[in-house]
């Protein structure tokens, strides 16, 4: 699931030949709720790890060369066949011409590690997409022989070089997915998904803004996709907007659009983690009363009689970083692609000038915070006085602090610009940066150190 | 290729390492067990050795053999002149390829844990290069590299004297031959890193000698560079990419080394790294054929013209300095003149270029 799509893509209008009828963006309010599919779970799972939902990548052969020796890292349960072979984050799949490829699966960016085991549905916040791809692309050619092999290695590689400008992030750990989805939709046929070399539609901005990627488990409250919460109407047809890297043909999209209607169910059937260790249940209710007073009304009730009530709260009020709403709701012509094209069928893209109070299920699990990452703990969040302008991870898979419920991070007094070398200022979340603003949702600056530490003990608990 | 290069790669996007591929002509008395003829064989060979260590170079013993590394190789090359003022170039390569992951123990002479190819040209300005390229192995002292350092393929040659401060190179052939003294420069060489090999680039030797071309001996001078490498692969085109390589020597704007890998059907992104003296000479570097460069030599096209360009540098054009033919592997290596106007003379800037698995006809 690429999230987040219908951002970032200010600019010029392109000689698009797509309607030009009046669109209709959403507002701040309460998201509808509209009917989705039904599926099989199970099988939705299976799908999800196994299939070629993406039909383009690398041919075996040349995979097995490069990872030759390699560990395969941590397993998940239900890999069949030559997916088992495999990390976690590839699937197998055989092209029309029989050539065996190694694809990339959803997990890359929605299975995310907690204390070193593979959370399916955790985003991955971790992820490194600042360094350009392209030469790891490229290298693959050595590998791959003449004949289909070539054909199919050329396709991926063509895929990917005509998006990479469009994906690479100034930060480790931050997600460009919609900004890259964008490029991917310039380069479709909306009615046919037919790919063309020269785009059809201008390009979105080479910087991609950062986003953070959202975990599965909340999908089962959410009546709408994304921070901004235009993804309305048929969920699935969002969740296989990933495969837009290599579908092609009608066709292809409509057997993923049914393998999708299973992955759905399984992704509305996953249920958040529990938290790991001790909580002290006095304070936790200490902290259920401070959450009921000052945060409930957005986030929703938890427990058995659960509330949530699908809030998109406007800028204005919740005052984080606008970039990514604001961007969202100036792309029109990737709207009007959107809502044009196969995956328009049954949804509609309608983003609003605002940001989604997500529900809080698991909300310990999935730091750092805000829509695009920017805060890197609950306690930070919940004290805008301490949020650090400049930090970074302590490491590529730092520990995790109890305490403030997030990654251990070292702050810094410098940016990017007092980085030691660039390697160095990859690693620095710079909330000076354009859409990187670790600002607004100050709403626990009122709260009382004793209300704050009662108020993160309650979060464990959802 | 590391997880985070895989990631790259499949998050729609990895970092394949440069393969190598060796010239090797198989006999059927190499080695132990099934002789290592396919190229899966020598990967699966080369997997067994280890990656080169990170130290900072030696001289001269960095010269010398490195028998515990998969391969590699010493290649020299130089524009020289003679009294009359006729430019010539040279070169002189020795490459090692092992074969065989234990020192074989069989009960012939013959026997033998690594082979040698090494090639000579020597060329006059415009024409056809004279020269020969022969294969051995480091059995019955046929070939072979000590840590003197003395490199050798029968009577072919290059030797380490004066603590590393000369070098002698000689090799002959039917109708060519060089025998040629380099001194050594003033500046250190400029260190090579990659994840499969190490090595170095040294170019500003100072060259004094004798070329053999006709039956004639013709007394020259002028300047040489040296590239080594060792490890468990060297750089080589394969797959669906070829390599291009460049030692340039670029007067006073400084030397240049870049290698670039690029689709053989065209398109894609060209791959280029480059290292240089001074150092921000190899910033933003655009290196790429000429339209009317390219050559249709023997089954195969190259890209014998270049054009250079780089933010401290005019754009410069690279053209073969004589007429090199493609090497028995299919490769094609030859010096060059370079310039705004590429001119072949004793002032011009020179360099060396090396093409690998470039397209058939």
């Amino acid at each position: 699931m690429l999230a987040g799509a219908f951002t970032a893509a200010c600019g010029q209008q392109a000689d698009a030949p797509l309607t030009d009828a009046p669109l209709t963006l959403g507002e701040p309010g309460v998201l509808p709720a509209t009917p989705q599919r039904s599926g099989d779970a199970a099988l939705g799972y299976e799908i999800l790890v196994n299939r070629g939902y993406v039909s383009c990548g690398v041919p075996l052969d040349a995979y097995q060369v490069a990872r030759s020796g390699g560990d395969a890292g941590p397993a998940l349960p239900g890999r069949l066949g030559r997916n088992a072979e495999l990390p976690y984050d590839l699937n197998a799949t055989v092209d029309d011409n029989g050539v065996e490829l190694v694809v990339s699966n959803c997990l890359a960016c929605h299975g995310g590690r907690f204390d070193g085991e593979v959370i399916v549905g955790l985003g991955n916040a971790f992820a490194d997409f600042s360094m350009d791809p392209m030469p790891g692309v490229e290298r693959f050619g050595l590998l791959v022989e003449d004949g289909a092999p070539a054909a199919a290695w050329r396709r991926w590689a063509d895929r990917i070089g005509a998006i990479a400008p469009y994906m690479q992030t100034d930060t480790v750990g931050v997600n460009p997915a919609p900004n890259l989805t964008m490029a991917l939709m310039a380069h479709r046929d909306p009615r046919t998904l037919e790919w063309l070399e020269e785009p059809l539609l201008a390009p979105p901005p080479e910087s991609p803004l950062p986003t953070a990627v959202p975990p599965w488990w909340r999908m089962q409250k959410k009546h709408a996709m994304f921070y901004h919460g235009g993804g309305q109407g048929d969920q699935v047809h969002y969740m296989m907007l990933k495969s837009l890297v290599c579908t092609d043909r009608i066709e292809e999209a409509q057997a993923i659009d049914e393998w999708f209607a299973h992955v759905r169910a399984y992704i509305v059937s996953l249920e958040a983690p529990e938290w790991p260790h001790a909580v002290d249940a006095e304070l936790a209710a200490d902290g259920e009363a401070v959450f009921t007073a000052h945060c409930a009304a957005c986030h929703g009730t938890y427990g058995a009689e659960w509330t949530y009530p699908n809030l998109l709260v406007s800028l204005e009020q919740v005052g984080t970083d606008p970039a990514y709403a604001l961007q969202a709701v100036e792309a029109e012509r990737f709207i009007r692609w959107f809502n044009s094209s196969f995956y328009g069928e049954g949804a509609v893209a309608r983003p609003a000038p605002g940001y989604v109070a997500p529900p809080l299920d698991g909300v310990w699990a999935t730091a750092p915070y805000l829509h695009n990452d920017s805060v890197p703990s609950i306690a930070a969040l919940l004290d805008s006085e301490v949020r650090p302008t400049y930090w970074r991870h302590t490491s590529e898979s730092p520990g995790y602090d109890q305490a403030t419920l997030g990654w251990h991070h070292e702050v810094l007094d410098h940016g990017k610009e007092g980085a030691r070398n660039a390697e160095d200022a990859r690693t620095i979340y710079d909330t000076t940066r354009h859409g990187y603003g670790n600002r607004g949702h100050t709403f626990g600056d009122v709260l009382s150190d004793a209300e704050r530490r009662a108020l993160i003990e309650y979060l464990k608990t959802l | 290729m590391s997880k985070r290069g895989l990631l790259l790669a499949f998050l729609v996007v990895g970092g394949a390492a440069l393969a190598m591929r060796m010239l090797y002509e198989p006999a059927d008395d190499v080695g132990v067990g099934p002789p290592q003829l396919a190229l899966e064989g020598i990967d699966r060979l080369a997997a067994g050795f280890p990656r080169p260590e990170e130290a900072p170079l030696r001289m001269p013993e960095d010269h010398g053999a490195k028998p515990g590394q998969f391969a590699e190789y010493w290649l020299f090359g130089g524009r020289v002149t003679d009294g009359a003022g006729s430019v010539y170039g040279f070169h002189l390569a020795f490459y090692r390829l092992t074969v065989a992951e234990e020192p074989v123990e069989r009960d012939s002479a013959w026997a033998t844990q690594n082979i040698y190819q090494a090639r000579f040209s020597v060329a006059p300005v415009g024409a056809s290069p004279h020269g020969e390229e022969r294969l051995s192995r480091d059995a019955l002292g046929l070939a072979g590299a000590s840590s003197g350092p003395t490199v050798w393929v029968e009577d072919w040659r290059f030797t380490t004297f004066e603590d590393g401060a000369v070098l002698l190179l000689e090799s002959g052939a039917a109708d060519a031959g060089l025998k040629l003294r380099l001194g050594r420069p003033g500046e250190d060489p400029l260190p090579v890193d990659s994840e499969l090999y190490r090595g170095y680039w040294w170019p500003g030797w100072q060259v004094e000698g004798v070329l053999e071309i006709g039956g004639e001996s013709v007394p020259v001078q002028g300047d040489a560079m040296l590239d080594r490498l060792w490890g468990q692969a060297l750089p080589v085109g394969r797959g669906q990419l070829a390599l291009a390589r460049a030692w340039l020597d670029l007067g006073e704007k400084g030397v240049l080394r870049c290698a670039q890998l690029r689709r053989r059907a065209g398109g894609g992104t060209p791959l280029t790294e480059c290292i240089s003296r001074p150092s921000s000479l190899a910033d933003d570097v655009v290196l790429a054929p000429t339209n009317d460069g390219w050559r249709e030599l023997g089954a195969a096209r190259y890209p014998l013209g270049w054009t250079l360009d780089a933010p401290s540098l005019e754009t410069r054009r690279l053209v073969p300095l004589g007429d090199p033919r493609p090497q028995a592997d299919g490769g094609w290596f030859g010096l060059v003149t370079v310039g705004e106007e590429p001119v072949a003379d004793d002032a011009s800037d020179w360099g060396m270029l090396e093409l690998s698995n470039f397209p058939l006809r």
